[in-house]
């Protein structure tokens, strides 16, 4: 599995875990995580001259 | 010419703020059957999406630091419309709910729709849906007020301290320019003024980030309210103040449904 894979069944199955992965998948998940993680996340703004 | 004979639609979907966990199925399968994905989100949900449609294009680019971001969401509509046109079954993938504390995906439909184009929007679970979770607050039982922080300090409010107060984008509280991505120390301190008008400076609040992937926990950091000026936060950072006094009973009200009471027995 992709590490983006395992991150969805985890999100999404009740009964998988990080338990159930090999350390070779532990570990690619590990870097796969470690990079970006920040994006803009603001969608909306309300000026003080908007009526 | 009929909406729904002109080729080309748009429809905005939620993808849910944890990574597999929300997206509803409607959501994942206009994904999956769309033509082409906009999409602005944590770069993580983007991956994701890639795997459900060869044609994800991110909408991240658009920001740019200094830029008016009300530009930015004005490109993003344009930017989408222009596939609507050419004739393409666009689905725009928002974090959270869509329409929640979001212009572009409201705008993008009022827009296509005045053209002639089939639009719609279908709900996500939103960042305050995962709050009132995490936090295990039932917002019936004494109401939740919702604002983003900054139109919260621009515009006079009446708000109601019985009530629970939550706070979106604290961390660009105040930021006239629109273009700031943290405004800093003493914008977040005349926040923390404008609340002291109606709680306490040690009344506890919660700073809450709710998490994108599933391996990760919410951040819940309860502060009292004067140390929130220095706290550290991100712009995924939102507010939660709980009430700081008991609902007050309205009397006059309460003796007139009596009255109605007596009629209707």
């Amino acid at each position: 599995m992709s590490a983006i894979q395992i991150l969805e069944k985890l999100g999404a199955n009740a009964s998988f875990n990080l338990d159930q992965i090999s350390n070779e998948e532990k570990k690619q998940l590990e870097i796969y995580i470690e990079g970006e993680s920040t994006f803009h996340a603001s969608l909306i703004n309300t000026g003080p001259d908007v009526e | 010419m009929d909406e729904t004979e002109q080729a080309g639609s748009i429809v905005i979907a939620g993808t849910g703020m944890t990574l597999g966990a929300h997206i509803t199925p409607i959501c994942r399968s206009h994904i999956e059957q769309a033509d082409v994905v906009f999409t602005s989100a944590h770069p993580m949900i983007e991956l994701w999406l890639q795997e459900m449609n060869p044609d994800v294009r991110t909408l991240q680019g658009l920001y740019g630091a200094g830029k008016d971001r009300r530009i930015t969401y004005r490109e993003m509509v344009d930017v989408m419309l222009t596939e609507v046109r050419a004739g393409k079954k666009v689905v725009g993938a928002f974090y959270g709910h869509p329409g929640v504390f979001a212009w572009s995906p409201h705008k993008v439909i009022e827009e296509a729709r005045g053209e002639g184009y089939a639009a719609q929007m279908l709900p996500g679970i939103s960042a305050e849906d995962c709050l009132y979770t995490h936090l295990g607050v039932d917002p019936g039982k004494v109401g939740s007020q919702n604002f983003e922080a900054s139109q919260f300090m621009f515009y006079q409010r009446n708000i109601d301290p019985s009530a629970y107060l939550i706070l979106w984008q604290v961390a660009i509280a105040g930021d006239k320019s629109i273009a700031r991505f943290a405004t800093g120390q003493a914008y977040r301190q005349l926040l923390v003024d404008v609340l002291a008008q109606y709680y306490p400076l040690d009344h506890s609040v919660a700073l809450y980030e709710c998490p994108t992937l599933p391996t990760d926990e919410a951040r819940i950091e309860w502060i009292p309210l004067k140390d929130f000026a220095t706290a550290q936060i991100s712009l995924i950072t939102t507010m939660a103040v709980p009430p700081c006094q008991k609902m007050l009973k309205n009397q006059a009200i309460l003796d007139e449904l009596a009255e109605l009471d007596k009629i209707n027995q």
